[in-house]
Order: structure tokens, then sequence, then C-alpha cells
């Protein structure tokens, strides 16, 4: 017990003197950014092209810090709402931060006020694909038969609350069909039995998707963004595939805790906004399908708060369970 | 002829200085986590994959596949020395290695295990070149019945596997199902038995599972009598197997690289399912003297075959298909998506140089870990004349730091004290974990496919028989069960696990 004294007392004078130097320039210690999924998925790697692009063009250090804890990402979502909200622990999360909470009553924060939106980053539209075997060759043509035959066809998603689960459930409401979704972990598994045929549509991020559509182990009916994508020209859009428009894209954001200091966000929101814009971080992206996409705080707020909704109605539309 | 320039190309890559020495690097780090209970090769991979985004993407792809062969190396040392499995694949081999060593026979089970493997890694490898596109095409024909009823028949297997009593094993299978189940209900997101805790949201890891019963609670096991375990350091004899010792391993690495060259292909497969598997053949088939579970030098050979042959072929679906089979392959995966390339059916025509490369390098590769091995087998078994009060705090130290390592996540490491608990208890009750772990790597995914072959087939069970391959697999599935009910089977098989 003799040397607690002295220890507290050495922090006591520390604490003034370290707090004045964070004050001086925001980032003089590493920023960690948190992604709440293991390393190697989609997220993980949009976060780690954009951490070294931060680090090149600042010269600061910033590591990404896999919180997996949790099958949906609420785990390390939660840990950076409880983190102080300095500018050193970050959110890199895509739209299912945003479903999650819609389908999951029981998580511990809410998404429009409990974060600072800093930035988005990143959006990719997802391409809905059929086995070679499937005879038709636009959505029209497929839900048509789908119709005619409801039990030879059956629809498959990456995982139960994904951008290409709800653009499924999307198109199921429009046609008027009501088979449920066989939900998959991962896209692997799920292109494997799309493509060995044991299931007739996905629609599922380009990175995955469009090499084996490629390849010609999948065709493609549309992609889900409102004009064609240049990565994918000869998929035509949802509308061109005779159904009604539908914009359905996978995107990716920056957040902090709710409260950030201003400072930090401001020297945040710069840093993010240079790297988006520029060719270099556009070239990155286009490997995994995606295009840059930047909004600032005030646009990512808007956006996040549009799409809850949009999400909300078609969790209800497609009679999606909520817990 | 095509072959030939291929690997020519191929071994251009494999061979070139810098290649080489990352897949050295890669080699021994693998030999070194696999040596490492709890640590484990993707772990390792995970912490190094941002490091290789500043490394060619064919020198990057070359260690990360080095780390995973090369631990299926180093995962039999420990297995045949401490009866610890430094990777689960290498469980199987902790039975009859173990009792090897005991009887002072360490240098010749490991020399086994690493000619095994050599050979194994060196047929694999052929394998791959020549049939990669081709092989492929059997697992795309694997739908969810099928999975379910391989899965089945792997469940039967682990059972029979077991030591002891065939209640207690078919009781810890259940109990591992259960494990299984706790997270997530993939169909509709659904939150079971999680305790209202966010943490178990995602399930409970498999290796924080295997390691706190593997690890840890034969460490607490051990301490019990430690007298035991100094029984093994009787004279470390010779590390070369006599003309005997040939004649009995060659067969049986020749059916474990078979097996692991086929279940490596599947999904979820891999390495793991290729050891139990052979294991499980060996035993029907070979009649060592001594019997299996006293010191068989075929249930090292084979066993320890088919884990690399499986680890190797696991890499078939994801080179040609873009489809990564398990947790290590999905880190590849990872990999080639942070390089630039898209794995894929178009990856060997895009990118022939990494393709090929990677494929000869495994070659090599193999080569190296011969070579590393033999001398280092020396050095291994001085690992059992060091005092245990050294060893198990750093054991039990690796085991925290690799389940820290998994998630970042504080809940782990008590998990897996709750586990090292359980396992601890499962010793003193008799009751073998290897079901358990079996148990709760299947279980789920058995559970999964069961339901989405039923939800695809409209609720018709027949799904399961309608198919051929998913009735063929059934039918060997029914078969190893009456075996078992076989009063003279269990006889057998209870006379194998003699102690």
């Amino acid at each position: 017990m003799k040397r607690v004294g002295p220890l507290l007392l050495s922090l006591l004078l520390a604490a003034p003197v370290a707090s004045t130097a964070l004050a001086q320039e925001f980032p003089s210690r590493p920023v960690s950014i948190v992604v709440p999924f293991p390393p190697g998925g989609s997220v993980d790697s949009v976060a780690r092209v954009l951490a070294a692009e931060l680090a090149e063009t600042t010269g600061k250090v910033f590591v990404v810090d896999n919180r997996a804890g949790g099958g949906n990402g609420v785990v390390g979502a939660n840990e950076v709402v409880k983190s102080t909200p300095d500018g050193y622990t970050l959110l890199f999360n895509a739209s299912i931060h945003v479903v999650t909470p819609l389908l999951n009553k029981k998580v511990p924060f809410d998404v429009i006020n409990d974060f600072t939106s800093i930035a988005g980053v990143a959006a990719g539209p997802l391409i809905i694909s059929t086995p070679p075997s499937t005879k038709a060759n636009t959505l029209k043509e497929f839900f048509a038969a789908v119709k005619a035959d409801p039990d030879s066809f059956n629809f498959a998603t990456s995982g139960y609350g994904s951008a290409g689960h709800l653009a499924i459930e999307s198109l199921k409401a429009q046609a008027g069909i009501d088979t449920d979704v066989v939900s998959y972990k991962g896209a692997g598994p799920a292109l494997s039995d799309l493509m060995g045929g044991q299931v007739q549509l996905m629609a599922d991020p380009m990175m995955s998707s469009l090499p084996h559509v490629k390849s010609g182990r999948l065709k493609a009916l549309a992609v889900t963004s409102a004009t064609r994508s240049p990565l994918a020209p000869n998929v035509p859009t949802v509308a061109e595939s005779g159904m009604p428009a539908l914009e359905m894209l996978s995107w990716y954001a920056v957040w902090g805790p709710k409260n950030l200091d201003p400072k930090a966000a401001a020297y945040l929101s710069d840093a993010i906004a240079k790297v988006v814009k520029s060719d270099k971080f556009k070239d990155k992206l286009t490997v995994f399908g995606f295009e840059p996409m930047y909004k600032n705080s005030t646009e990512l707020q808007a956006f996040v708060v549009d799409e809850s909704k949009r999400y909300a109605d078609i969790i209800k539309a497609g009679n999606l369970k909520v817990e | 002829m095509e072959i030939f320039s291929a690997l020519l190309l191929g071994l251009d890559q494999a061979v070139m200085p810098v290649n080489l020495l990352w897949c050295f690097v890669g080699v021994l780090l693998g030999t070194l986590v696999g040596v490492l209970p709890g640590l484990g090769p993707a772990a390792t991979m995970a912490i190094l994959l941002p490091f290789t985004m500043g490394l060619q993407p064919v020198t990057a792809l070359i260690m990360l596949a080095g780390i995973y062969y090369g631990a299926q190396y180093g995962g039999s040392t420990t297995a045949i020395l401490l009866n610890l499995p430094g990777e689960t694949s290498s469980v199987v081999t902790a039975i009859d290695g173990y009792k090897m060593a005991r009887k002072g026979r360490a240098g010749v089970a490991l020399a086994t295990a690493a000619i095994g493997s050599f050979f194994a890694g060196t047929v694999a490898t052929l394998l791959l070149a020549l049939f990669a596109p081709s092989l492929a095409e059997v697992g795309l024909k694997f739908g969810p019945a099928e999975n379910f009823s391989l899965m089945v028949l792997g469940l039967l297997a682990s059972v029979v596997l077991a030591r002891g009593s065939l209640p207690k094993a078919l009781a810890m299978v259940f109990v591992g199902i259960l494990i299984g189940l706790v997270g997530q209900d993939v169909q509709t997101a659904e939150p079971r038995f999680t305790l209202g805790l966010d943490e178990m949201t995602g399930g409970i890891n498999f290796v924080v599972v295997a390691m706190g019963l593997f690890g840890i609670g034969e460490v607490v096991k051990d301490l019990e009598h430690a007298e035991s375990r100094s029984a093994i350091s009787a004279p470390f004899l010779s590390m070369f197997p006599s003309r005997e010792d040939w004649r009995r391993m060659v067969p049986s690495i020749l059916r474990g690289t078979g097996i692991g060259t086929v279940l490596g292909l599947l999904p979820g497969g891999g390495a793991l399912l290729a050891a139990f598997a052979a294991y499980a053949i060996e035993k029907r088939v070979a009649k060592p003297k001594e019997g299996f579970g006293n010191g068989a030098i075929e249930g090292v050979a084979a066993p320890e075959s088919a884990n690399n042959a499986g680890a190797q072929t696991s890499f078939v679906p994801l080179l040609t298909l873009g489809l990564p089979a398990n947790a290590v392959m999905a880190l590849m995966f990872g990999a080639l998506i942070m390089q630039g390339i898209a794995p894929g059916p178009t990856l060997i025509s895009d990118h022939p140089k990494v393709f090929w490369g990677v494929i000869v390098s495994m070659w090599v590769g193999n080569l190296m870990l011969l070579v590393l091995n033999l001398p280092l087998i020396g050095i291994w078994t001085k690992l059992l004349t060091l005092p245990f009060r050294y060893l198990y705090p750093a054991i039990l130290i690796f085991c925290a730091i690799g389940t820290l390592s998994l998630n970042n996540s504080v809940f782990d490491l008590w998990l897996l004290a709750a586990f090292s608990i359980a396992g601890y208890i499962f010793v003193k009750l008799d009751c073998d974990a290897a079901p358990l772990v079996m148990g709760l790597l299947l279980g789920p995914m058995m559970e999964e496919n069961f339901r989405r072959a039923m939800f695809l087939s409209r609720g018709k069970v027949s799904i399961f028989v309608d198919r051929p391959i998913s009735a063929g697999l059934l039918i060997v599935a029914v078969l190893v069960l009456i075996l078992v009910i076989m009063p003279r089977f269990r006889a057998t098989r209870e006379e194998a696990f003699q102690e």
C-alpha cells in the first residue's frame, strides 16, 4: 500500500500535462477505426484501404481495430458509443449498421442519436443474378416464371438483414410473391448454392458476384443502382429489366460517439474528404466493385435518417421477423 | 504439355529469392504457431494480414499459405510430445502419437508425421496443379442435403472415434451441438441461448472452447499427477524409423493422403475432418500388433498425411471458384481482395503468376518444412525436459493471448476460463472432449443445412434420399451405426482404446 500514494500524486501531476498536450493538436496518438466484424470481409477491406490512405495523406497513424464480438456488429458499435468522444475511437460500418436495430429491438443504442456522423465513404450496387440454367433473361420474365410455378423457385441472401436481403424482399413485394428468403452465413456458401442451382435468385455485392457473372457461372439479371454501373455496363438496371425502379446500395461510412469533440470532428472530416475525393482511392475501390460516395456530416446524418425509414418500410412489407 | 509450361511459370515465381524468403518466414511462423497450443494459423494470419499489404500479391499469398500448412506440421509436434494438439486437426494424432512418445519413440513419431506430411503435401500439390479446375466441380455438386448427410456421417465418426464409453461420447456430441446453437439463428437472426448478452449473439467461438477443453483443462489435470507426464522423458532413442516402421507406415500414408485430398475439397471439411476420417478408416483397415491407442505408428501416419493433404486441397475452391471453404480460406480471400485480386474462376487466366506461383511454392514450402523439421525434432523433444513449472504458465499465457487476439474481446477470456473448468470436470468424469468439439463445429452447420434443405424441398424429408450423393452418404452413416451397435465391434473398439 505504501507505493500507492506517490503513484497517485504523480498521476495527478501528469494529468493536466497530458490533457494540454492533447488539446494542442488533434491526432497526437494513433486513431483507432473500429470495424465490428472479423478481418477479411468487405467492411474490413474498405476500412483498411481508407486507413492506409488516411495515414499516407496525413502522416498520422490510423489503425483498424476488429471488434467482432456478436454476429451483427452490435458489440463493436456499442464500444464506440461508450468511448470518450475525443476522436480517437471511430466506427467504420456498412448499411447493416442501420438495418440491425430495425430487426432487433434489443440493440443498446440509437443509430440516429447516439453517434456523430462524420463522413460517407463508399457505395456500390448489388448484382441480382440467377444460375445460367434459369430460362428467364430479365427480372420480369423471372418473376412471371415464379408466379406460374412458385415451388420451383428459391431466393437466397448472404445474411439476414443484408442489403441483398432487403433488395430481394423489395422485389418480392413488387411482384406479389410471398416465398421466404433462405439465409446463409456469408456470400461464399450462398453463391456456391446459387451456382449449383440449389437456389435461383440472389442480390449480392459486385466484389463477390461479378467474377462469377464474367465467367458465365451466373447470369446477371440487373444491378440495383439507378443507372448502369461502369464496372458492369452490360447489366441492365432493375427498371430496364422490367420491374419498378429500385435503388439499393451497399454503403460505408464513418461515425464517432455522440458529442464528438468539434476540433477532432473537423480534422477527421477534412482528412476523409481529401482521401475519398482522390483518384487513387477511387482506383483502389474499383477492385471491390465500389465507388467513392462522399457525404459530409450533415448529408450523412440525413442519409441515415432516410435510409432507416426506407428499410423499415421494406421490412414491414416483407413481413420480416422483428425481435 | 500446357501444364509443364504453367508449372515452370510457377517455379519461376516460387524460387525468386524474395518469395523463397517469405515462404520460409511463413512456414517457420506456421510451425511455431502450430507448436503453440491455442495460437492457430487463423489468428496468426489475421494479425499479419495488414502487414502483407506492402508485399507483392504472390509473395503475400505464398507467406500466408506457408503459415497454414506449416501449422499442420507444427500442430502434430505438441500432440505427440505433450498430448496437447497444437491444432484441432492434430487431435487424433495425439491418441497414438503421445503413446509412442511415452514408449520412448517420440523421435520416430515426429519423423513419421513429417514424412507423411511431406508426401501428402507433394501429392496434393501435384493434384492441385493437374485437376484444380475440374476438382472444384465435385464440391459444387454439394447442396444443403449433401452437406447435411456429410455432417451426420462426420458426427457419427466422431462418436466411434471417442475414447471411453459410447453413451458418454454420444452425450458429449449433444453437449457440443447445444453449445453450437448459442447465437443468432441463421434463418431469422433471432438470438438463442444468449442470456441476453450481446457478446453471445455471434455464438461461442470454437477456438475458445477447444483451447479451454484441450489446452487448459488438460494442463490442470496433469498438475494433479505430474509424475505420469514426466514418464515421457523416457530415453529419446532415435528419430529414424526402422524398416518395420517403414513397412507399416507407407500404406497408411497412402490411404491418409487419398482421404485428405478428397475431404479437403468439401466445404467445411478441410484438415480437421480429413484427419478424423483417415484415423477411422485406418482403424478398420490396419491391424497393428499393439492395437490403436497404444502407440500404433499407423495412427500417426494416416491422420498426419490426411490433414496436410486436406489443408492443401482446401485451396482448390478458393483459387478456382472464389469460395472460401473454412475460416483460414476466408482470410486468404481477404488477402487476395486487399491485394486487388478478385478470387474466382477468372483467377487462373487473369493472374497465372499468382495461381501457379502459389501452387509451386506449396511444394517448395513442404520441402523446406521437411528440412526444417527433421533436425528440429531434437529441439522439440527437448521441450519434454523443460520443467513443467515453466511450461504450464507459458501454455496458459499463450492460450490467453490467443483468445484475446481472436476478437480483442475480454468476454472471450471469461469463456475460456469457464471452458477450462468444464474441461477439467470432463476429465474427472472420464468424458472425451473430442466428440464435444466435433458436435460444436458440425452441429450448427448441420442444423443450417438441414433447415435449408427442408426449405428448398418445401418440407419434404425425402430430399435427403432422393439425391444420390446424399443418399450414399446416409447409407454409409447407417452402416457405421450398425457397426457401432454390433457387439463384436464394440468389443474391438473398447479393446482399441484400452489404455
